[in-house]
């Protein structure tokens, strides 16, 4: 069932496409580069702003009241993506007026699976030659909290 | 958290196992809705990506690299935070049982009955976006309280301010 599982590509992959959106519930907007701010977020992105639909959620289990620090930026994998929805027999991510932003995630990927993304939490992981970032946790489908 | 989820216009709603398990099994919807892709949540669920901290900030661009960080990279001993998401929160919603969906019910109001004190704004935001797709974000009940409560809480502010403000201006006047 699990779609992702046939891919087994090691952690090493390349940056496909960027996205950030303004405001929560507002459209994503593609970029061809975006600038990352260490402890806060994507430049110009609605949990940099602190006006993402999950920013006034202070669930941060290592500092009680604060927000999560997995807020700041999430990635997803296109390859997985496009294998579960065709597995599922659901509308390709590329079909006409579809995109990957759709789902809402900050940086997608490919040649990384999404099962090696999970594998990955705990774990730091280089974005391009100058950014670092930690995986704290599975950014399940959009659901309150 | 996942609780909260309520169609605005049954029927509108579009993976059949999930209706039948009625109202709390619409978790997820509001990505699912935004797509118009029924049966996409459980079809992504484990593919929906993972949330980060940005540890070195910098540009990133398309076709760049990404990597594991080397072992003896400082940032690897970041203490991983998984959020205090109640029971469930990472299971399948077509997997979760009667007491998640009831905890996660419970765990909305609770939050919801804070954010009223403390970013009334932020919670009118998280609903707002649901609504955008026909979903609401709170437990109903909870959110009509909320909004009940919400409004005496401004008024009440706003004459405790004007007193200080008065006996701040009487005393400077006697002084």
């Amino acid at each position: 069932m699990v779609a992702t599982r046939r891919i087994s590509a090691p952690l090493q992959g390349e940056v496909f496409a960027l996205y950030t959106s303004p405001l929560s519930a507002a459209p994503m907007v593609t970029h061809t580069s975006v600038e990352l701010i260490a402890s806060k977020g994507i430049k110009g992105d609605r949990y940099a702003n602190k006006q993402g639909s999950y920013s006034a959620l202070k669930f941060s289990a290592r500092e009680p009241g604060a927000r999560e620090p997995g807020r700041q930026l999430t990635i997803i994998s296109a390859d997985s993506i496009d294998l579960s929805l065709n597995d599922a027999g659901l509308e390709s991510a590329t079909a006409p007026g579809k995109s990957y932003g759709d789902f809402r995630r900050n940086v997608v990927v490919r040649g990384i699976s999404a099962e090696a993304l999970l594998a990955a939490q705990g774990g730091e992981i280089c974005l391009g030659p100058e950014c670092r970032v930690f995986i704290h946790r599975h950014c399940v489908p959009c659901t309150p909290g | 958290m996942y609780a909260g989820l309520r169609a605005r216009t049954p029927g509108q709603a579009s993976a059949p196992n999930l209706l039948s398990r009625g109202r709390w099994g619409r978790a997820g919807f509001y990505n699912q809705r935004l797509c118009e892709r029924p049966g996409q949540l459980e079809a992504i669920f484990d593919a929906s990506g993972v949330s980060c901290e940005i540890l070195v900030g910098g540009k990133l661009g398309v076709g760049d690299a990404v990597t594991p960080a080397p072992p003896t990279s400082p940032g690897q001993a970041t203490v991983r935070d998984v959020g205090t998401q109640p029971d469930g929160y990472y299971v399948r919603p077509s997997k979760r049982t009667a007491a998640m969906i009831k905890g996660a019910g419970a765990h909305m109001t609770r939050t919801l009955e804070e954010l009223v004190k403390t970013d009334p704004a932020g919670a009118a935001r998280a609903e707002a976006a649901y609504n955008s797709v026909g979903l609401g974000f709170w437990p109903a009940r909870a959110w009509q309280q909320a909004k009940r409560v919400w409004p005496r809480r401004l008024f009440l502010r706003s004459v405790f301010i004007t007193l200080v403000v008065a006996a701040a201006a009487v005393y400077f006047e006697l002084v």
